[in-house]
């Protein structure tokens, strides 16, 4: 496997550069979470005020705004919990190039939800984010220096 | 000491551990009063010998009615009734007792109580034990029988309960050993009989503070039931048979009683349920612990269930001995409020301790329960492989590699299953060694000690999901890791 | 497929010990000190007045409120007894009158200073002692539908009546706190050795004993009894919870018992003077109305129940002194108690 992870420059060596941009959103994705992790994210109501703020001057469809405030809010902890889950999912999975394709997936859902509760300052990063979400599950950014190209190789698929 | 040696006394230690423990913590000082201890002795005796008798009587019966749903196309069928008689061993005891006294009024308290009560918690699990005892043991026999003409009758009294005499004991034993540790049914309808060893047991912890009398019930309580089991014997080993025609026994009537006894406890705890739902506003602001306990209920029953496979098959492993055969055939757990505390007493209880201690608990009062269940009978059954494998020189780990663990897995895995859906129903447990509310039952109980008796019954529902994601996930898992390591 | 979905469990189960961990040691490490209060389940649950209680706490308090469950006040006297210092119980709630003696056989206890407590006065007797103070209090009788008995008890004598046969829900002293009150009632109202007469002949009246208050009340409640030993304020929780009316409390000839619930500090506590700030919000009036409405019993501070349903509930004759019994007299009672139970024909 680990030999199937360094051979992989060689035979899909064009991905290369796609899987440097892939490493430093897993790392950058890491930061984010430990931060999330060590802070009160989990433990004080912050998203809630968040989306509280936000929610109202946001471009998010209807249905999504009764939803956000009529579960969401009043279940801050567990959407806390998803979200930071779903960080550290992308950052590991990004870092080591592991289920990346599904991953990047969960990534738009988690940029595009952060993109309709967040102000209008961070909404261009989300676009741009959502952007390289959608890029890496395209290509596959998994098959070169990660681990998806040792199961692309045996199994092929979609998945990879 | 070989590393067989090793993993078995580590076994045993690890299954007598709360009574080593406390005997050194406490000491036994005092002898308890005779005539108390006779009495409740007296009282669990009767209790257990009859709910056993009857519970063996009725699984028998509706065990006939399972063994109709044999062909493919009704298989579906089978399992709808396989899950409606092991309902009422994940159930709290209190839902299965209201619906009884709710069905049957009015309702004889007494030893005639309890035993109705026992009967209906348990003639499922004996009915589909029993059904698969048939199935594997006797489906060849069944067949000839047939064949050469015999009646129900005779093939009855001449085939069946020769042949499954030991088997039956052994059956009737794992329920006593059931009832006899029974604590709260009879409490509530043995009238004037429900004082039993537990309750003693429990009145000594809680309000004489007595630990070393405790400990010394639960003693006495653990020597009589092996005593017991060196009268039963394993019974005749399974000959693993292909799907048989099963004509001779099936019996029509058996889905009857099984549909009738589900319905004595299905009537009130649906009912409740009913009544619940109206109040289920109540839950809609805890949509997050609810989640976080369901969340917590799977993780609990997953980890026991992992847990009881893989000391599933380290009997296996450890298997052909015969004094641990014995010990692990009479031995019983000590009781639950034991059990937990000597756990609490050993380390700290903070953190994630409670998710260690918890499934620790649960395995070790539960693992005799699976052993009783069939696993022995299994390890009985591959003993001659075993045997032949090890004259021609193959070792332990090559016996327990290409023999046992193919043929074992998927049944550890049934039976892991069956202890994750007890792990997703106790509270008893959880409660002692747990700080806060950590799963859908525990949540249930506080719901129950505070007035909101009908949305705690509609909050079960979630124990029963939980228990069957537990238990498919424990099937499944078992059939995965087989086919792993045998491809 | 199953690589995806194995790979995300495997992050959000690692995450859900680590936050799980987290909590704990936060409480521990953080710079807040955390008052960890000990208490039974329906106190420290959702539904009780446990978590409101907290929130009021820390919002003053500049620290964190933790609790600790426990089934019941015996097996949180037993904890504490067994895990001690480790446990790091500062405050512990939920202990009757007859725990007290007990309790203060098998621990030491921090003084509390009660000083001029505005307590009604059938609370009065329950100060008695300087290291418990109750924080709650409730008169237990029999419970019943409206209209669904012929005949009323009034005394009780009446419960013998042939009407009654099989139909009174009871608690088992042994096992359960409102079990050993009713036997403590029987035994104050009537004297011991006519109380265990009177006891053997109500046998037969007896549809259960339950180990605990919650069982019994569910026996009740799915109408397998007609009457159940619970609390006067208990129709209250019916009637405001669950819009129904037809529950009703019995007066009784016989004066009725009190049970208290009290609140102490152990003297192991890590946080004491936070401890005593918490029982001092138990004692004011926001604890005390907290605590009123979610655990359905009276206050013992007076101006919180006035103008409120409770308030007419509380005219009922009770028994007039709390006695605290020894535990040796306790365990006396209870074989004897055992002793009829035994005589028991079915």
């Amino acid at each position: 496997m680990f030999v199937a992870f360094f051979e992989s420059v060689k035979y899909v060596g064009h991905l290369l550069p796609i899987s440097f941009l892939r490493i430093f959103l897993g790392y950058y994705y890491l930061e984010s979470a430990m931060q999330k992790y060590r802070g009160d994210f989990l433990t004080r109501p912050r998203i809630a005020d968040q989306i509280a703020e936000w929610l109202p001057a946001s471009h998010a469809p209807n249905w999504f705004k009764i939803f956000a405030s009529s579960q969401m809010i009043p279940n801050w902890q567990t959407v806390a919990f998803i979200i930071l889950g779903l960080e550290f999912a992308v950052a590991i999975s990004y870092l080591i190039g592991y289920v990346v394709r599904p991953v990047a997936l969960l990534g738009v859902l988690l940029c595009v939800t952060m993109l309709f509760v967040s102000g209008p300052g961070s909404e261009d990063l989300y676009k741009t984010f959502l952007a390289i979400h959608l890029i890496l599950a395209w290509v596959g950014a998994g098959r070169c220096l990660g681990f998806d190209y040792y199961f692309f190789k045996r199994r092929r698929g979609l998945w990879w | 000491m070989s590393l067989r040696n090793g993993l078995r006394l580590a076994l045993v230690l690890f299954l007598l551990f709360p009574f080593l423990f406390l005997v050194t913590q406490f000491g036994v000082s005092e002898v308890p009063d005779a005539g108390e201890l006779l009495w409740a002795f007296k009282n669990s005796l009767w209790q257990a010998s009859f709910s056993a008798v009857f519970s063996l009587m009725f699984g028998f019966w509706a065990a006939l009615g399972l063994l109709s749903f044999q062909n493919s196309g009704r298989v579906k069928w089978r399992s709808i009734l396989d899950i409606l008689c092991l309902l009422p061993n994940f159930l709290p005891p209190l839902f299965i007792l209201l619906s009884v006294l709710s069905v049957i009024e009015p309702f004889p308290m007494g030893i005639a109580g309890i035993v109705i009560v026992h009967t209906v918690m348990n003639f499922g699990l004996v009915a589909v034990l029993l059904a698969g005892i048939i199935e594997n043991k006797l489906g060849g026999m069944i067949e000839l029988a047939y064949v050469e003409g015999a009646t129900r009758w005779q093939f009855l009294s001449k085939g069946l309960f020769p042949a499954l005499q030991k088997d039956l004991l052994l059956l009737g034993l794992f329920i006593f050993v059931i009832c006899f540790g029974s604590f709260a049914v009879p409490l509530i309808v043995g009238g004037g009989k429900g004082t039993t060893i537990e309750v003693l047991i429990y009145e000594k912890i809680r309000l004489s503070s007595n630990w070393g009398g405790a400990v010394l019930l639960a003693l006495l309580q653990s020597v009589f039931i092996f005593t017991l089991s060196f009268v039963v014997s394993q019974g005749r080993t399974a000959s693993r048979a292909k799907r048989t025609q099963m004509n001779l026994l099936k019996s029509p009537s058996g889905v009857f009683v099984v549909a009738a006894i589900s319905f004595v406890y299905l009537y009130g705890y649906f009912e409740g349920v009913i009544s619940g739902l109206a109040m289920t506003s109540t839950f809609y602001e805890l949509q997050s612990t609810l989640i976080w306990n369901f969340v917590g209920s799977v993780v609990l029953g997953l980890t026991v269930g992992l847990l009881c496979y893989i000391s599933l098959l380290w009997i296996a492993y450890c298997w052909p001995k015969q004094w641990f055969e014995k010990f692990l055939s009479g031995y019983v757990a000590p009781s639950t409020s034991l059990a937990c505390f000597s756990l609490l007493i050993l380390g700290p209880n903070e953190g994630f301790y409670p998710f260690i201690k918890i499934p620790f608990a649960l395995v070790l009062l539960n693992l005799n329960a699976l052993v009783r269940m069939g696993w022995s009978g299994e390890l009985q059954a591959l003993q001659s492989q075993m045997t032949v494998a090890y004259a021609m020189g193959a070792s332990p780990a090559q016996i327990f590699k290409t023999i046992l663990f193919p043929q074992l897995s998927e049944r550890a895995g049934i039976l892991a299953g069956i202890a994750a859906i007890w792990a997703c129903g106790d509270f008893a447990v959880s409660r002692i060694l747990a700080h806060h509310d950590l799963s859908i039952a525990m949540m249930t109980e506080t719901l129950m000690s505070g007035y909101r008796l009908n949305q705690a019954m509609v909050l079960s529902t979630l124990i029963i999901v939980a228990g069957i994601l537990c238990f498919v996930l424990c099937v499944g898992g078992s059939r995965v890791l087989r086919r792993k390591f045998t491809a | 497929m199953k690589h995806f979905i194995l790979f995300v469990a495997v992050i959000f189960s690692g995450l859900f010990f680590a936050v799980l961990h987290k909590t704990e040691q936060g409480a521990v490490t953080n710079s807040l000190p955390t008052l960890r209060v000990f208490g039974y389940a329906s106190f420290t649950g959702r539904w009780g007045p446990g978590p409101l209680l907290k929130e009021h706490f820390e919002k003053t308090c500049n620290c964190k409120v933790e609790f600790i469950e426990g089934s019941d006040s015996g097996i949180l006297l037993q904890r504490l007894k067994i895990e001690g210092e480790s446990l790091g119980a500062d405050v512990l709630v939920g202990l009757d009158q007859f725990d007290i003696s007990k309790a203060l056989a098998d621990h030491t206890w921090r003084k509390l200073s009660l000083n001029n407590l505005d307590v009604y006065d059938s609370v009065k007797p329950a100060l008695n002692n300087s290291f418990f103070v109750p924080y709650d209090w409730g008169v237990l009788t029999f419970v019943t539908r409206r209209d669904e008995l012929k005949k009323t008890p009034k005394s009780l004598d009446d419960l013998l009546d042939p009407e009654f046969a099989k139909k009174i829900a009871l608690q088992d002293p042994r096992t359960s706190s409102p079990g050993m009150q009713f036997l403590y009632w029987i035994l104050r109202s009537k004297g011991e050795e006519e109380g265990f007469a009177y006891l053997e002949k109500l046998m037969a009246q007896v549809h259960s004993f339950s180990p605990t208050w919650s069982t019994a009340y569910g026996l009740f409640t799915n109408k397998q009894a007609k009457m159940a030993y619970s609390y006067v304020t208990s129709p209250l929780y019916h009637e405001i919870e669950e819009k129904k009316k037809d529950y009703v409390a019995l007066s009784f000839n016989e004066a009725l018992p009190v049970q208290f619930e009290f609140v102490g500090i152990p003297d192991l506590c890590r946080n004491c003077t936070l401890g005593e700030k918490f029982v001092n919000l138990m004692l004011s009036p926001e604890g005390q109305k907290i605590i009123m409405e979610k655990n359905y019993m009276f206050p013992v501070m007076k101006g919180v129940m006035e103008g409120t349903a409770f308030a007419p509930l509380m005219n009922v004759r009770t028994l007039n002194e709390v006695e605290i019994m020894p535990s040796a007299e306790v365990d006396r009672l209870l074989r004897r108690w055992t002793e009829i139970r035994r005589g028991e024909l079915n």
